[in-house]
């Protein structure tokens, strides 16, 4: 959907149509839910992610600057509820590294050797690393949309982004 | 494999399952309220997010008032400690009369033109060697506490409280005896100096 169908559905949102939330969240809930899932690595807690991050939508439609660009704000959101989310789950539970670390293949779609190494690798990436990646190659977004987001200089996002590629490309060909 | 064959393989393997959608949709519906631990978290850090600068200035508060009291209050420490009642007042006739009790421990100064509790009195002349000296403070080397009076005058005031083997004998037993008595004349610069060096 273009961003400018995307921001008449906030405005109508912001006036309490729930037809035009639901339509918000046909389009919106895997992406938020990648997202989620991509921070937290847990699918229970993404679920609640995106629970949270959709009623916060919700609750701020008002508030939303007409014209900008709807995914990245989506993006900024659910990126704040998950970390949110995760530091609250770390202090109230002591969380073993592995126990953050594991999520279930059944929450990809693609289950082949190649992708399940391939996951592997960017699962091992650090976060903001994987952020980058995913970001840019899942859901499209320009580098100067995710420098907006993540809070780094473009020039960063752009040399981290190769440097990873490159380094996915030597692990994957070795 | 080449990068743009890696993109692909990337989109395809972290393509998600989003299972439970329908379930989380009713459920945004349902319950309006955010699950626990995310929102109420994050609220309570905004309602209490104007504690931060509070608790920044006291924090300053306490570190400048903890510096304060070190750099003051340990100079009255020291003094409380050593028991020095009064602090030397203008020379009229250039004497001044320290008594030291239980050496190392208190130190009384009082303005006193004669000596008192029977013990000796000194002239700078007398003063041992091995004896340290400082300049306009209490030293806790103990030996000698040298003072500037109004007048612009020196004069040295020698302690007891560590006994250096060399001292003379004089002053030895005037410490074994826990207590002594020092007197001092007001001295120019060049006599508090010429005094000094012969100790060093």
């Amino acid at each position: 959907m273009e961003n400018e169908k995307l921001c008449e559905l906030i405005a109508q949102i912001s006036n309490g149509d729930d037809e035009a939330f639901a339509k918000l969240y046909e389009e919106l809930s895997k992406f938020v839910y990648a997202v989620s899932l991509n921070i937290l690595r847990d699918s229970f807690l993404a679920e609640d992610c995106v629970h949270d991050t959709f009623l916060h939508i919700k609750n701020s439609a008002s508030r939303f600057e007409n014209g900008r660009n709807v995914k990245s704000w989506v993006y900024a959101i659910a990126r704040n509820v998950a970390l949110t989310m995760y530091k609250v789950q770390k202090r109230s539970v002591p969380l073993d590294d592995e126990i953050i670390a594991t999520f279930s293949d059944d929450d990809f779609s693609e289950k082949s050797d190649t992708a399940v190494l391939i996951r592997k690798l960017i699962f091992e990436l650090e976060q903001k690393d994987r952020e980058i990646l995913l970001m840019h190659i899942n859901e499209g977004m320009k580098f100067r949309e995710i420098s907006d987001v993540l809070g780094i200089p473009l020039g960063t996002v752009l040399w981290r982004y190769n440097y990873i590629l490159s380094k996915l490309k030597k692990k994957i060909n070795f | 494999m080449n990068r743009s064959v890696l993109k692909e393989n990337i989109k395809v393997s972290t393509d998600v399952v989003f299972k439970n959608s329908d379930k989380v949709f009713e459920s945004i519906i349902k319950n309006n309220v955010p699950t626990v631990s995310c929102y109420n978290e994050s609220q309570k850090r905004k309602n209490f997010a104007f504690m931060r600068p509070v608790a920044v200035v006291l924090s300053a508060i306490f570190v400048v008032g903890i510096g304060w009291t070190v750099l003051n209050g340990g100079f009255f420490i020291r003094y409380a400690k050593n028991d020095m009642t009064a602090m030397p007042e203008t020379a009229e006739n250039g004497f001044y009369s320290m008594t030291a009790e239980d050496s190392a421990l208190s130190i009384s100064i009082e303005k006193d033109g004669s000596t008192t509790n029977g013990t000796s009195e000194f002239t700078p002349s007398y003063i041992p060697e091995g004896y340290l000296a400082t300049d306009g403070e209490y030293s806790n080397d103990g030996y000698l506490v040298k003072y500037t009076n109004t007048n612009g005058g020196y004069f040295i005031i020698t302690t007891n409280f560590h006994v250096n083997n060399e001292v003379e004998s004089s002053f030895s037993k005037i410490i074994n005896e826990t207590e002594v008595t020092i007197v001092t004349n007001v001295l120019s610069r060049e006599e508090a100096k010429k005094i000094l060096d012969s100790i060093y």
